[in-house]
């Protein structure tokens, strides 16, 4: 194929810009290792700026394509000249890893906020990486470097100046790197080479300072530097490179071009040569978690296990947890991960002292040791089989435990990692934020030149599942011919685009922690957010070097539990943990079976209430099976009606053999788990774990063409050469290749059906104590307060509207503030202060903690007692908080709107000056002049400050007039018999287009008598305009669909219910029927 | 008690367009504005002839709202083919503002005081803040027709006049007369809503029988305040702010309003609100300001009887300017102001239009001979009329005569500029009217990596102290050049071809340099070369452009420029040194 170069046979690059230098780079770290390799180069460096983060990638991509990976980067010190660094070995890479660290943390992160910008830190010119020679210098063992000297200054006294300051530093381990790009004087340049290196006896070596790997990628490297400096390709010309040379040259050209430069091109071995370090030899150490003197962790794990063990079961461990409990520690031993679930054990220790409500899920977090350790509340001894694939001995896979924890608290958790690692030893886990298939047309259509509304047009009609097959069918929607030159132009740089990095963000929750220090490992970086740090690899990367982290994750949920169990106490019920809520409640299961689980965990959305009556859950199990099969996975993979068939009794179960039937028992013969998938295809096609691991990992890829066909393949060749029917050989891959979208391992589903079954029970049992919880814990869920004290007001509680004079900042209690219709055995909800729109928590927290003085007088002494300024008066006036204080609302706010005095100024000299507040008699009275409100308006202004009203709804006050035309109530169309045509009018709660609908979409509407569920076929929606698609409150006609016990209505015509007020009237059909009325709707599509 | 008539003339900025090209009136018309982001957003907009019933709903589109959002709106009401059809056209607050000055001027018919309004409500209300002077653009004239009405029958009869006059120049226009000018602009705004009340009929049935292209109303002195009570507050031109606010608590109406105690107004909003109210009410005088400016000097010569241009010696029309200039020049220099337009008429005899003659200068100028010989070198370019009546002079635009001050501390640019100023602002005004203005240019150089696009011609700008041509760094593409070794490379030659020309060159290796070429029939021996520079650019303006350039030495000693074109192979000529 390729000829060797030379007598020694090769040419290594030194000097490769991956995109991972994030905007400037043109190709992936992996494209330009797999195109290094096929040109026959004995070696390649990656050296972005200031970054390893693409390096893990090329480090697996260079396995594959059997290349030598030398690691490296670019540093560009303040005060010098820049340098490529490559890691010479071991010591080498963590020097690397410290002096970037080091450079890292001293740049301050861009504000939150201006993500749209391209930050300094996202890719402009400032790496983010602060340095100075001298740091350089310090951390130098085991490095080599490069010194591009194509950037030295012109001269050359001052050329030698800065390589001098650098030979200094440095000694031999200093190269001067030739780079020469097809200028018209490379001739030139490599004679002033020559003459420098002689001057300083600095040694040459060929590079490329290559930016792309194929020369085809010169306009996505010009157009990536345009989106850098934020102008139009052309604006920013002036800065681009003015030829496309800078990509992996063949390597018979390499020594045409350094022909004039002997030995530069073998010495590019040499210094490949010096360079032995691979990331394989990183050793990544679990942290020693902090074990008694004189005992070992496999014992001390041991002992905390029984001694939970014994708390767990006061009355004996069962045999069958004694068992599991025996058998998962010797395995643990044996592996080695003592030291990782007593790390677990620490976190969760932490938090429970700090009264964090916390929980495990993930592999290793069913075990019956994190039962016992308290890590997990799922009782083994409740769960019939879940531990089979616990640490796998065959897998070297590492065990796998996420921890949620209360989301306003997890923050304490992260900054004790911190404060018990230390900020060298602990980061979080790093998110690659990648270039989508929107803002990459976005970015590419503004350097293009497109004007900014045409790119607007154009990354408005991109939905957000949109693939790049959508993008000549969408532009030529928003009036862009594709075919053009600058349609087709957009089209090809956005498809190249789409998948490189953007820049950094942090994981959800991955936290990694290491014995040595962390930041000789990976650089370590600061986070936007203050206070934390990421490290610059992502997931995948960990997973690629065996890295373990835990996954510290914020669950709005168990922030609203731990609320509840709080509120049930003070209201004199009885303390509640996870586990010691009452187990397998007849009520709950009863409750869940009736779909009646708005505001409960996972099972409150419309696709699970529709799933419920038709499951009717009757234990635990079947819990979980709920979580897990109304997913997109389980959808796609058509598994849902099998399996509800056969629980039914319609379908008999059948098993091809005993293995499989062992494998799919306890789901009826359907996967509906992603562990039951990797069973299956190593009980039925013969796979082994370790590919069968591979598959749960290509489920995620099989979007890609390619891996697909591969699994396929080999997934039903070995089903029939194990005598399964084609026909199940196919179905069980269409099941399996649901997954690829999104399955649920059971070990989640078991922890979150807990969760459920908590939340269900609390809302049975405790319903005000409940959704006073889930109020003080928005926004989270699927329901917008309106609809949770709707909810709550259903099931017989009374709730109270905020009131300066009673409301605390959350929603509280109260025993005896009970309404005429509620329900005497629950206490009455009084809404908080946090339910008041633009109220900050410092001020209303204030409010509560200053009442307990006393009660307010007035308007006034609230004001200058609280230190209210006028905005935060006029919030709470509007809400209506004031009506305690003030005759009526608008007599509220018009009080509320007067202008204090300046800041500052001293309320004693007030009175003296004439200040502003008791200057003019009858300022602060009532003013007789303003007209009472309507109860429509109430109602409208509870909706605008609040979102919710206690006292109507709003369709309501338009009922006459639109029972006239035709127009029934929810409840009365709930009762209509099958394809009845019907007219109903309700407020939008909340839009959905789910992926697996083929574009229907589901509106939930709502009137004063109840919510109907709308469902739009695609045709529909496109025939209604954007008025009517984003309209606050819908008339729709349509037909009844009756499926059991649930009530669809099959819309075939969508009119918004409120015409916009300066609508030319003559037009108008009717008068509007409900003015003003924010959109209350939560959107999903 | 003055009388008030207002002129409101609904979406003016498309009113305007209109009428200047009629045209489009059978095309959607957009005016926009760019919003900080740099997006358009609809300030006005107007079909004119729509083809038919919108398909849906008729279109409610708003100012404010973003054009691609105004063209979804358009394309849901009459289909997508609509927006192929629209004209975008971007808001120019000047033109519209001056347009309006000569309705205004016409509109002397109606009435001796005209003003283009609204008012600002400044003078009389005493100092205002920045922030509480409203600067929304004008969009009526008002005129004050105290005692004028007569003329037309009544007052009545004078607004239906004006409606329906201006509606003949295909301008609508809604008039109303009320007592003062506040209350007169609330009222043309909603003269259905007004003329409802003044016959008495109940508000709220209005959209049903009354006639909404009622196009005037009076209402009666004294009875603003009973009549447009009904009025909206926006009305009363009141900060979309205080609107929000007003109407949060229920106050809707000018009516509401006027119940709320000022006191208590004034507590809690700028001092704008009560102003607005005491102008409506006819409290406090607004008086209006006609259209401000001093006339420009003019003058003119007409002759005792037509004269021959022939019969005219070559003294005598350089004479006559100067006499006129000077009578020109000498009201502006009393204000320290020179002339940067000129227009001068030769008034042809009978009903021959004139021969106009417009002269433009690249910086004002007060010199009487400076603008005779302008003058003279575009008479020199005119075909002169046979015979005229009369000369005019007017001078068309002056500006304020720059007393530059020499600099304690030159640079070397201001320097140049301060010495050269005046000499070379002088030669560009004789050459520009020599051979006009587009004609005199000068070289740019550009960053660009094409060499044919590393520079540009561009006309001369504005002022003498010419802003020093940006000077392109050589070559393009070094990222930030600053500082780098980058001396060599951007040898450019001398002369370079407007564009390459083939040649026929003869090279040893594919890729390698030219050994041999034929130019203008004679063979070149290459004896040096430089080279190549391989240039790949302008990707984004068309077909890549991708050459290797090599600087040629041959036997004969010429320096020669090529080039071979790596699409095709081919090789071309791009330029010559010396």
């Amino acid at each position: 194929m390729v000829q060797p170069v030379n007598d020694r046979g090769g040419y290594a690059e030194l000097h490769c810009t991956s995109n991972f230098s994030f905007l400037q780079g043109g190709s992936h770290p992996e494209e330009l290792v797999t195109r290094a390799a096929a040109l026959g180069y004995a070696a390649v460096a990656i050296t972005d700026r200031g970054s390893l983060s693409g390096i893990v990638r090329a480090h697996a991509a260079a396995k594959e394509a059997g290349i030598k990976l030398i690691v490296g980067a670019v540093v560009e010190p303040v005060d010098a000249v820049p340098l490529v660094l490559w890691a010479a070995n071991a010591t080498g890479y963590a020097n690397l890893c410290r002096l970037l660290t080091a450079g890292l943390m001293k740049h301050e992160p861009p504000r939150q906020g201006d993500e749209d910008q391209p930050t300094a830190w996202s890719g402009g010119d400032d790496t983010g990486c602060r340095l100075t020679a001298d740091e350089v210098a310090a951390h130098a063992e085991g490095l080599l470097a490069g010194l591009p000297l194509a950037r030295l200054p012109a001269t050359d006294e001052s050329a030698v100046t800065a390589i001098r300051a650098w030979q200094e530093r440095l000694g031999d381990r200093l190269y001067g790197l030739a780079e020469v790009a097809r200028e018209g004087d490379d001739h030139e340049r490599l004679e002033a080479f020559a003459r420098l290196s002689r001057c300083t006896r600095l040694r040459l070596v060929a590079a490329g300072d290559v930016r792309y790997h194929d020369r085809n990628r010169q306009p996505l490297h010009d157009a990536l530097a345009a989106v850098r400096h934020g102008g139009t390709v052309e604006a920013v010309r002036a800065r681009l490179l003015a030829n496309g040379e800078r990509h992996l040259q063949e390597p018979e050209r390499i020594n045409d071009r350094f022909a004039g430069l002997p030995g530069a091109v073998a010495r590019t071995l040499e210094v490949a040569d010096r360079c032995h370090f691979s990331l394989d030899e990183l050793r990544y150490e679990y942290p020693d978690a902090s074990v008694p003197a004189g005992r070992t962790p496999g014992a001390y794990l041991a002992e905390l296990s029984w001694k939970g063990a014994r708390q767990r079961y006061p009355n004996g461990v069962p045999m069958k947890v004694a068992d599991l409990l025996e058998h998962e520690l010797a395995l643990v031993t044996e592996l080695g991960y003592e030291a990782y679930f007593l790390t677990v054990f620490d976190l969760v220790r932490f938090a429970r002292r700090r009264g964090i409500l916390c929980q495990g899920r993930g592999s290793a977090a069913n075990s019956a040791i994190c039962y016992c350790l308290g890590i997990t509340s799922v009782d083994p001894a409740r769960m019939s089989v879940l531990f089979e694939r616990f640490v796998s001995r065959e897998r070297q896979e590492a065990p796998d435990i996420d921890i949620d924890f209360e989301h306003h608290r997890r923050e304490e958790v992260l900054q004790y990692l911190y404060g018990t690692y230390g900020r060298m030893r602990a980061a979080m886990t790093a998110e690659v934020i990648c270039y989508r298939l929107r803002s990459a047309v976005r970015d590419l259509a503004k350097v293009l030149g497109f004007s900014l509304d045409r790119v607007e047009r154009l990354a408005r009609v991109l939905d957000v599942g949109d693939t790049l097959e959508h993008l000549p069918g969408r532009l030529a929607e928003a009036g862009l011919d594709p075919a053009s030159e600058a349609g087709s132009r957009l089209v090809t740089l956005a498809g190249q685009l789409v998948g490189f990095p953007r820049h950094l963000g942090q994981h959800v929750g991955g936290m990694v922690m290491t014995r040595g220090d962390l930041c000789e490992l990976v650089p370590i970086q600061p986070a936007t957010m203050t206070g934390r740090t990421v490290i610059q690899w992502d997931k995948n990367d960990l997973d690629e070097l065996g890295m373990l982290k835990v996954d510290c994750l914020a669950l709005g949920m168990l922030t609203a539990i731990r609320r509840a169990f709080d509120l049930v106490e003070q209201a004199g019920g009885p303390q509640l943990t996870l586990a010691t809520v009452p187990a397998e409640d007849p009520a709950v299961y009863e409750m869940v079976s009736r779909a009646d689980t708005v505001g409960v965990f996972q099972i409150e959305s419309r696709a699970q209430r529709t799933m419920l009556p038709r499951l009717k859950p009757t234990c635990f199990y079947d819990l979980v099976i709920e979580v897990a099969i109304v997913r997109p996975g389980p959808i796609q993979g058509d598994m849902v009606h099998p399996y509800l068939r056969r629980r039914q009794g319609d379908e008999p179960v059948h098993y091809p053999n005993r293995a499989i039937r062992e494998v799919l028992e306890k789901t009826l013969g359907v996967p509906l788990f992603q562990e039951q998938a990797m069973r299956l295809a190593v009980v039925a096609a013969g796979f082994t774990p370790g590919e069968a691991d591979q598959l749960r990992r290509a489920m995620g890829a099989w979007r890609r063409p390619g891996v697909i066909d591969e699994f396929h393949r080999r997934l039903v060749d070995g089903m029939l050469a194990r005598g399964l029917s084609r026909t199940f050989a196919e179905q069980v891959f269409q099941q399996l290749r649901g997954f690829g979208e999104y399955g649920f391992p059971e070990s989640h589903a078991a922890s979150f059906a807990l969760l459920v079954y908590v939340s269900a029970w609390l809302k049975r049992h405790h319903p005000a104590a409940f959704t006073a919880a889930l109020l003080g814990s928005q926004p989270m869920g699927f329901y917008a307060p309106a609809q949770l004290v709707r909810d709550a007001r259903e099931h017989g509680v009374a709730v109270l509207p905020v009131c300066v004079q009673a409301s605390g900042w959350q929603a509280t209690l109260e025993v005896d503030g009970k309404g005429a219709e509620a329900d005497i055995s629950q206490p009455a909800i009084r809404l908080g202060l946090e339910q008041v729109h633009g109220l900050g928590e410092t001020a209303g927290r204030r409010i509560e903690q200053v009442r307990r003085a006393g009660p307010f007088a007035s308007v006034d002494d609230l004001s200058r007692r609280c230190r209210l300024d006028r905005d935060e008066l006029l919030h709470l006036a509007r809400a209506g908080a004031l009506k305690s204080l003030a005759a009526d609302r608008r007599q509220a706010v018009w009080r509320a709107m007067q202008r204090q005095p300046e800041p500052g100024s001293m309320p004693l000299f007030e009175a003296v000056d004439g200040g502003l507040l008791p200057a003019e008699p009858g300022a602060t009275a009532a003013e007789p002049g303003l007209p009472p409100a309507t109860p429509l308006e109430e109602v409208i202004a509870d909706y605008r400050t609040a979102g919710l009203s206690l006292t109507a709804h709003p369709l309501q006050f338009a009922r006459r007039q639109l029972a006239r035309e035709g127009v029934v109530t929810a409840a009365v169309a709930a009762a209509l018999p099958e394809g009845r045509r019907v007219k109903v009018a309700g407020v939008v709660l909340s839009r959905q287009r789910p992926a697996t609908a083929k574009g229907t979409i589901f509106l939930s509407i709502e009137d004063e008598s109840g919510v109907a569920n709308v469902v739009v076929r695609t045709a529909v929606w496109q025939q209604c305009g954007p008025q009517d698609r984003r309209a606050a409150a819908l008339l729709v006609v349509g037909r009844v669909q009756r499926r059991g016990a649930v009530v669809h209505l099959l819309a075939t015509r969508l009119t918004a219910c409120q015409t916009p007020a300066e609508s030319s009237p003559g037009q108008a059909e009717r008068e509007p029927l409900v003015v003003g009325l924010p959109r209350m709707s939560r959107d999903f599509c | 008690m003055p009388r008030i008539m207002t002129i409101w003339l609904p979406r003016w900025p498309v009113q305007r367009i209109l009428v200047e090209q009629p045209s489009l009136r059978s095309q959607p018309v957009f005016v926009c504005r760019r919003n900080h982001r740099g997006l358009l957003m609809v300030a006005a907009w107007a079909w004119a002839m729509p083809p038919a019933r919108p398909a849906g709903r008729r279109p409610v589109i708003e100012p404010g709202m973003s054009l691609a959002e105004a063209m979804a709106v358009l394309a849901s009401a009459y289909g997508s083919r609509s927006c192929r059809m629209v004209h975008v056209a971007d808001e120019d607050a000047v033109g519209d503002r001056q347009a309006l000055e000569t309705l205004a001027r016409w509109s002397r018919r109606f009435a001796p005081v005209v003003a283009v309004g609204p008012s600002p409500l400044g003078s009389a209300a005493g100092r205002l803040t920045a922030s509480e002077v409203d600067t929304a653009a004008s969009d009526c004239l008002q005129l004050d027709v105290t005692g004028t009405a007569d003329f037309f029958g009544g007052e009545p009869g004078l607004a239906r006049t004006a409606a329906w006059t201006l509606a003949a120049r295909g301008l609508h226009a809604r008039a109303a007369i009320a007592d003062t000018p506040a209350a007169s602009w609330a009222a043309a705004r909603h003269t259905a809503a007004v003329a409802a009340a003044c016959t008495q009929q109940p508000a709220r049935r209005q959209g049903h029988w009354l006639n909404r292209q009622q196009r005037w109303v009076v209402v009666p002195p004294g009875r603003q305040q009973q009549l447009l009570a009904g009025l909206p507050l926006a009305a009363l031109r009141l900060s979309a702010e205080v609107t929000a606010a007003l109407v949060e608590v229920g106050v809707e109406s000018i009516g509401h309003l006027l119940q709320l105690s000022r006191a208590s107004l004034r507590q809690r909003f700028d001092r704008l609100v009560t102003l607005r109210l005491a102008a409506f009410l006819g409290e406090t005088a607004e008086p209006l300001q006609p259209p401000d400016g001093e006339p420009l000097p003019t003058s003119s010569h007409t002759f005792d009887l037509p004269v021959l241009s022939c019969d005219l010696t070559s003294d005598d029309l350089p004479a006559l300017c100067d006499r006129l200039v000077r009578a020109c020049l000498g009201p502006l220099a009393v204000l320290g102001k020179g002339v940067t337009g000129l227009q001068v008429r030769l008034n042809g005899g009978g009903s021959r239009p004139p021969t106009v003659i417009d002269v433009g200068l690249f910086r004002p100028a007060a010199s009487a001979a400076h603008l005779v010989e302008l003058i003279m070198l575009r008479l020199s370019r005119t075909r002169l009329p046979r015979e005229f009546a009369g000369v005019t002079v007017e001078v068309v635009s002056a500006a304020p005569l720059p007393c530059r001050q020499q600099l304690l501390f030159d640079t070397p640019d201001s320097a140049a500029a301060v010495q050269a100023g005046p000499q070379v602002a002088g030669l560009l005004d004789r050459l520009a009217s020599r051979l006009g203005r587009a004609a005199v240019v000068e070289p740019r150089l550009l960053a660009d990596a094409q060499p044919e696009a590393a520079w540009a011609a561009v006309p001369v700008a504005g002022v003498a102290g010419l802003p020093p041509a940006r000077v392109a760094s050589g070559r393009a593409g070094k990222e930030g050049a600053a500082g780098t070794a980058s001396a060599g490379g951007s040898c450019r030659p001398t002369f370079i071809l407007p564009r390459p020309q083939p040649l026929e060159v003869l090279a040893v290796a594919p890729e390698g340099p030219p050994v041999r070429f034929r130019w203008r029939g004679r063979l070149h021996d290459v004896a040096q070369v430089r080279g190549p520079e391989r240039i790949e650019t302008a990707w984004w303006r068309g077909p890549t452009v991708r050459r290797d350039y090599y600087i040629v030495e041959t036997g004969g000693g010429g320096r020669f420029w090529l080039f071979r074109g790596l699409r095709q192979q081919t090789w071309f000529l791009h330029g010559t040194f010396g």
